[in-house]
């Protein structure tokens, strides 16, 4: 008896550190990176000035494992700054075969400014609303068109329906 | 009696190693001299004393004790090697705390010192109970059929059951950790489909393709009446670097999306356009052919 209890302490132990091992090579390899740079331009169709409003977008996306950052930085045409989200998360799934993460964003913090374009305005409120009410703020980016040569993707973002081409960066 | 893990029988002259199983018929030299540092445990036995002969045995020599007392260490163990006490010019000591079993006074002596007892043991009741249950336990003639043995060196080993238990919850602790911290890799979700896919061709014979991205297939005019005015324009173009053009309309109808891909000098660029038209639906134009041309799209 006295012996097979301790061929099963060594036994245990012994699973015990493979499966250590086997968890930390695991978490060691999901944490490779993943970064997008879209740049948009932004026209806002304004009807009483009888003019359009220009603004520059730049959204980074950066997944890390299983966090994940999404920035999105407002500028006006003469360059100066029209405000910003920074949005920190979680990436909840990665489907593998349509090139789909899914994040769940659960903060963010703005700066808004006196010119901000009515893009922010929207993804404001409605993050905003999402995260007050429900205590996540959930979005997809599904990769449509990748081109890992040339470091170039056309990413769908969903639920807001959103086409953007991006650079892939290293 | 009990000597750290093992059990004595000095009657039959015999030592069992309880964790091992392993038994050892002593030798008349290990025999003599156990039975001497027993008598006298807590007591410095002289050297003489061990290796006197008598009227069957001889005398033993300085390294036959000496030998006996290393050999008894050594089946008891290094954990344990020191309750046989060597003082220095005069013999040995046996540590006072061999249990004998079959010794009530020992047996309630046990409680005494209270960790140091096995929990099977301590945990009984009276002192008779535990003078019954360590005696009928010290009476199994081949000892190696006691399951656990108390260990009444002081120094208290944690349990077998324990140990097992906290291996189990570290096995649980480090997969949770594992499935809680990565994503989750699903194959479920199929790959979107444009919802329609249209080619244009440039004045220079060139062609472009469009397509279209809807989340739903229902109240999609105003994305294709948007895409009607973006293939007009297009058709204006003598020629573009441009190859390929992705449009969507969101969700809420408020902002159309154009992403135009293609190359130029081998390198793949780029251009996103977000307009956005807070204006009624009925009143909305996100884009115009005039307006995508002064946008210089062609370019």
């Amino acid at each position: 008896m006295a012996k097979r209890w301790v061929w099963t302490i060594n036994l245990l132990v012994l699973g015990a550190l493979v499966g250590a091992m086997f968890v930390i090579e695991r978490l060691t390899a999901q944490e490779q990176r993943f970064m997008l740079n879209c740049a948009s331009e932004l026209t806002d169709r304004n009807e009483l000035l009888d003019k359009d409003v220009q603004h520059y977008l730049l959204v980074d996306l950066v997944t890390s494992g299983s966090t994940a950052q999404v920035n999105y930085r407002y500028y006006s045409v003469d360059g100066s700054s029209a405000g910003s989200i920074s949005m920190q998360g979680k990436v909840d799934k990665i489907d593998q075969d349509s090139n789909t993460y899914f994040v769940s964003v659960s903060t963010k913090q703005e700066t808004p400014s006196v010119d901000m374009p009515q893009h922010m305005q929207y993804l404001s409120y409605v993050s905003s609303l999402n995260i007050n009410e429900k205590g996540e703020h959930n979005l997809s980016l599904e990769l449509l068109d990748i081109d890992k040569a040339k470091d170039y993707a056309v990413v769908l973002f969903q639920p807001s329906n959103t086409v953007c081409g991006c650079r892939l960066v290293h | 009696m009990q000597l750290g893990d093992c059990l004595v029988d000095l009657a039959k002259g015999e030592m069992t190693n309880v964790l091992t199983g392993k038994s050892w018929h002593l030798p008349r030299a290990e025999l003599q001299v156990l039975r001497l540092l027993v008598e006298n445990q807590g007591k410095v036995v002289l050297k003489q004393q061990l290796k006197a002969g008598n009227a069957e045995y001889a005398a033993l020599s300085d390294s036959s004790v000496a030998r006996a007392v290393f050999m008894l260490r050594s089946f008891i163990g290094p954990q344990y090697e020191y309750l046989i006490e060597t003082v220095k010019g005069k013999g040995y000591l046996l540590q006072d705390v061999v249990i004998d079993l079959a010794d009530s006074k020992s047996v309630e002596s046990l409680s005494s010192v209270g960790e140091k007892l096995d929990p099977a043991i301590a945990s009984l009741g009276s002192v008779e109970e535990r003078r019954q249950q360590a005696i009928s336990q010290s009476q199994k003639s081949d000892f190696t059929e006691i399951d656990v043995m108390p260990c009444a060196t002081g120094k208290k080993r944690p349990s077998i059951p324990l140990i097992t238990l906290a291996a189990s919850a570290l096995f649980l602790l480090l997969f949770t950790a594992l499935f809680l911290s990565l994503p989750e890799q699903s194959k479920e979700v199929t790959k979107t489909k444009p919802m329609r896919s249209d080619v244009v061709k440039l004045k220079s014979g060139q062609f472009m393709s469009i397509h279209l991205y809807a989340a739903s297939n229902t109240n999609n005019r105003l994305l294709l009446q948007q895409s009607q005015e973006i293939q007009q324009a297009f058709a204006l173009c003598e020629q573009s670097d441009w190859r390929h053009v992705y449009i969507a309309l969101s969700h809420d109808n408020q902002v159309l999306n154009m992403t135009l891909r293609g190359d130029s000098v081998g390198q793949s660029v780029v251009r996103n356009l977000k307009i956005t038209d807070s204006r009624s639906a009925k009143n909305k134009q996100f884009v115009s052919v005039r307006w995508l041309l002064d946008a210089e799209i062609c370019d």
